[in-house]
């Protein structure tokens, strides 16, 4: 049983959309269903977790074909804290949006609950698959997932779902095609046995176009800017439900896949073939830093605000992952778990102002800490990590990020990370003032007290960072030193 | 009595989880002001307790696992972080009972947030004086700048809001934007943060040098060093007691202590005085003594005035210690308890005038001393320990400075001293003298009696410890000697 934890992994949230499918209507069963099958995925990534914790990495071959033929599975540390995270975040996320169902999803709930498992399982083999072509599979099944879900938005995100489309095959086809210049040079697709080719063969014209297709397709991915502009109408016509799920994870996997191409494909020889492009990767990540913050000073949608931060949180991964030092690609992949929980819990912020104030343009915020103290509260909090107040784990991963910059001298990624830092200290000090200072001017009356428990998990979420920065420390020696330094 | 490492951790968490007992106890504000108080005596013993400690030579730490590779959240008592430890924990009780009295008469809204937040202030204030390194400093610093927001802020209107913009602007960007990227520089360069061990002299040059002890100078606005100022008098929107104790005591001193740690015991006294940084330090803040003891004399809001008054003050400190002899070092570090018992003395004042027969501008202050003997009897032991006169502790820690600033060779230093004394003189002077011997004018009611007793029983007691402080300046000397000492001995000079 143990040793099939990481197809299961995969499995279990595909077979779970399949039944999900099968339940008639949105009838309280069919949630029921949903809420078990999401706590199950959770509990999953957990055991995968903890037997790679004690046991070390695990490698599993599909139908018993051994690679380079075969596909391959291989959890290592971080990829099973990683199966870990998708599925707490998708059961957070699950919970959380539930209440906005009824309005906003209605009788097609089955459908759109399937869809959601079969998204979990594409991050789930992002995680963990360990086969380039697999990898391609599981981004294009998140993708095709994603599109279905935030259609469902229905009006405006029908627009932002086509848009999406277009971008988003473009950014899979040139991974797809970098992957098979790749494999023109090393007639395999197993990661590691590609890397061992690699590994001998001299820089040549192919393996340097091979890898600027996959490193543009996992850009467009990531929606670093300039190629973000898919990102904030997607995620902001979304249903909420939908983007809860989506927004917290997508954007991440596609930097744990630029980390795999970099670190595990090209055994951090990428510098050391092409050195010029690290500093420009670097730079465009400062450029989209900025631009980004910018972005979101601009918005008056909470949701939109959100949505473009996401985009500015892109640049300080990207950044990270090529400044040529492991202090930066360990940073960056705090900032990667950092950031999950952060953006998961500001949507949830989302569900809660709407349902507490009736709406999510910002000149409805006044009131909020009134109408409802504990979402207030976790606004607040989560704004502090945003910011990077210490000791949340947004003040450790920008630290680590920043002196990754510092030791190896990119002090425009330092100087973006800390104007971004100010940006977001003007968003949220924005938002905490209309809420805090004036009273509400609307006279919505706010239905039940859902808001109420969502603002709970968004400050449960609040209290989650702080403690993962309180314990920075034993995570990252013993969960991403390992994996980057061996 | 001996204490173990746990009650350093203990002074933290004690005021931290006060707010609490105060929320449990919102609706009867006589038992919540009960509770505050009561913390703040707890907080006293304990002070007091870890002071036996420190004379006894026991070094109490208590430390948590790593922050960033090789920086531990470190907590440590050493001299002068037991100053500004002893100052806050001394003030904390006087200050609770002051607001209680203030916020009452006033009719404020919001009373409980507002002690709450008080409490949180302190907790971090404590947690920086207790600091064992710059990351943990760091911390507590950030902590300080968001709990004393909403006290900037708490009358909500839309000048509180607009000094709360400022406030931030000035606070945060300077710490995130100068002291965070200074802090990591340091730690890329040496891979600690630790206080004591300093930097070895740099081969990058002077240049780089300089800019690092500026961005730690700048950085930590809270200090208040021209340019970096400005939040300090739009801050006086605050209700008077959160001016008192917070941008005249804690929050002010917080921000000269991170500077005088990140410069005298991170860069390092070496380091510093090799590449002639401390020059522009001296320099800067004595453009700033000068320029604020101008701007103070030409106010009329008498809170503004205080505050231009504190940001002299506080380049007072900066200025002695990094002249780096020891009587630089001992009168600037023991100028925090000085000029934190004649400041909050003015403070308390200022609040009972604006309270009691609400008055804020100087203006208007003709013939009031005689309607408020305490207040203007308080008021004018105040301004003669911040003018720096006996007998006053204000004296014993100017004496000291300009002291060293003539050891240090540099009488110009001690002249602009001198003569920013004689620019607060008059500003005060001027002050007594209306509202001693100036008539009433006509058709000027002033209130026959003197302001409540809750009010009035803080301010007597402060200015009578500022009195006590010139007769026994022994325990607070001591430690500020010992801080010289330990940055001499690090530095490898001279005593």
């Amino acid at each position: 049983m143990t040793a099939h934890y990481p197809v299961l992994a995969v499995v279990f949230p595909l077979l779970a959309g399949v039944v999900s499918s099968l339940f008639p209507s949105s009838g309280p069963w069919s949630r029921r269903w949903g809420i078990l099958a999401m706590f199950l995925c959770q509990t999953l990534g957990l055991l995968l977790f903890l037997q790679v914790l004690n046991h070390g990495t695990m490698v599993y071959h599909l139908s018993g074909w051994a690679p380079p033929l075969g596909v391959e599975f291989k959890v290592t540390l971080l990829g099973g804290f990683l199966s870990w995270l998708i599925g707490l975040v998708g059961f957070l996320a699950y919970v959380g949006g539930s209440a906005t169902w009824v309005h906003q999803i209605g009788p097609r709930a089955p459908q759109f609950q399937a869809l959601m498992f079969v998204l979990l399982a594409s991050f789930q083999g992002l995680a963990i698959s360990n086969d380039a072509f697999n990898l391609f599979i599981m981004l294009e099944v998140s993708s095709l997932s994603t599109y279905g879900l935030i259609a469902f938005g229905g009006g405006r995100a029908y627009l932002a779902t086509f848009q999406y489309i277009v971008m988003g095959t473009i950014g899979a086809s040139f991974y797809l095609l970098g992957v098979g210049y790749l494999y023109m040079k090393t007639g395999s697709l197993n990661i590691d046995d590609m890397a061992k080719i690699l590994e001998a063969l001299p820089q040549s014209p192919t393996i340097t176009i091979g890898l600027a297709f996959m490193v543009i397709g996992v850009l467009l991915k990531m929606a670093v800017f300039p190629l973000h502009a898919w990102l904030p109408n997607a995620y902001t016509y979304a249903p909420d439900a939908a983007s809860a799920q989506i927004a917290p994870l997508s954007t991440k996997l596609a930097v744990y896949l630029m980390f795999r191409i970099l670190h595990d494909l090209f055994l951090g020889s990428v510098p050391a073939r092409m050195p010029d492009l690290s500093t420009l990767m670097v730079v465009l990540a400062s450029v989209g830093i900025l631009a980004g913050t910018s972005l979101c000073l601009a918005q008056r949608d909470l949701k939109k605000t959100f949505a473009c931060l996401i985009v500015a949180e892109a640049g300080y991964m990207l950044g990270g992952l090529w400044l040529v030092d492991a202090r930066g690609t360990v940073g960056s992949l705090y900032h990667l778990v950092n950031d999950a929980l952060a953006t998961l819990a500001l949507f949830l912020l989302v569900v809660a102002v709407q349902s507490a104030v009736g709406g999510r343009n910002i000149s409805r915020l006044p009131g909020l800490f009134q109408i409802s103290p504990l979402t207030g509260t976790a606004l607040v909090l989560v704004g502090f990590n945003m910011i990077g107040v210490p000791p949340f784990s947004g003040f450790f991963s920008k630290a680590t990020l920043i002196t990754g910059a510092i030791s190896s001298g990119h002090y425009e990624f330092v100087a973006a990370l800390l104007l971004a830092s100010l940006g977001n200290l003007v968003v949220f000090f924005r938002l905490f003032e209309l809420a805090h200072f004036q009273t509400p001017s609307s006279g919505f009356q706010p239905e039940g007290n859902g808001h109420h428990k969502v603002g709970a998990l968004a400050l449960l979420i609040a209290l989650l960072l702080l403690v993962l920065g309180c314990w920075n420390g034993p995570f990252m020696t013993h969960v991403l030193w390992p994996v980057v330094s061996p | 009595m001996t204490l173990s490492g746990g009650a350093l951790a203990l002074m933290v968490l004690l005021p931290a989880l006060a707010p609490l007992g105060l929320v449990a106890a919102r609706r009867t504000p006589n038992i919540r002001e009960g509770v505050s108080v009561l913390f703040g005596l707890i907080n006293l013993a304990l002070v007091v307790g870890l002071l036996g400690n420190l004379e006894q030579g026991a070094s109490l730490t208590w430390r948590f696992q790593d922050l960033l590779p090789g920086v531990p959240f470190l907590l440590k008592l050493d001299s002068l972080g037991a100053l500004l430890l002893v100052t806050a924990g001394l003030l904390w009780p006087l200050a609770t009972l002051y607001s209680a009295g203030y916020l009452r008469d006033h009719k404020e809204t919001n009373q409980t947030r507002f002690f709450c937040m008080f409490c949180i202030a302190i907790a971090a204030t404590n947690g920086v004086a207790l600091s064992g390194n710059l990351l943990t400093l760091y911390l507590f610093y950030e902590i300080l700048s968001l709990s004393t927001y909403p006290l900037v802020t708490h009358q909500q209107t839309p000048e509180a809001r607009a000094a709360g913009r400022k406030y931030l602007a000035f606070i945060m960007g300077g710490s995130i934007c100068l002291a965070l990227p200074a802090m990591l520089t340091v730690y890329t360069i040496a891979g600690n943060l630790d206080f004591g061990s300093g930097l070895a002299v740099w081969k990058a040059g002077g240049a780089p040098a300089v800019l690092l002890t500026l961005a730690f100078l700048m950085g930590f606005s809270k200090a208040a060093v021209m340019p970096m100022h400005a939040w300090l008098p739009g801050a006086m929107v605050a209700p008077t007691p959160v001016s008192a104790l917070l941008h005249a005591v804690a929050v002010v001193k917080v921000g000269v202590f991170s500077v005088i740690r990140a410069v005298c015991q991170v860069l390092g006294a070496q380091f510093v005085l090799h590449w002639g940084a401390n020059n522009w330090v001296t320099g800067i803040c004595a453009v700033t003594i000068i320029v604020s003891a101008a701007l103070m004399v030409s106010q009329d809001s008498l809170k503004r005035c205080l505050a231009f008054s504190t940001i002299g003050q506080l380049s007072y400190i900066l200025m002695a210690v990094a002249l780096f002899n020891k009587d630089g070092l001992t009168g600037g570090s023991l100028h925090i308890v000085m000029h934190a018992f004649g400041k909050i003395t003015l403070f308390f004042c200022a609040g009972a005038i604006a309270c009691h027969a609400h008055k804020k501008y100087i203006s208007e202050f003709d013939g009031l001393g005689r309607s408020m003997p305490w207040t203007f009897g308080a008021f004018t032991v105040g301004a003669v320990a911040i003018i720096g006169l006996p007998p006053t502790g204000g004296f014993l820690s100017k004496w000291l400075i300009v002291s060293g600033c003539l050891k240090a060779g540099m009488p110009i230093l001690a002249i602009i001293v001198l003569a920013s004394s004689f620019l607060k003189a008059w500003a005060f002077f001027r002050i007594i003298f209306r509202a001693y011997l100036l008539p009433v004018p006509d058709g000027e009611h002033h209130p026959a009696t003197d302001a409540s007793m809750l009010m009035r029983f803080p301010l007597t007691l402060t200015a009578l410890g500022s009195i006590v402080l010139f007769f026994f300046p022994g325990p607070f000397l001591h430690l500020a000697q010992n801080f010289a000492s330990d940055v001499l001995s690090i530095g490898g000079l001279p005593l």
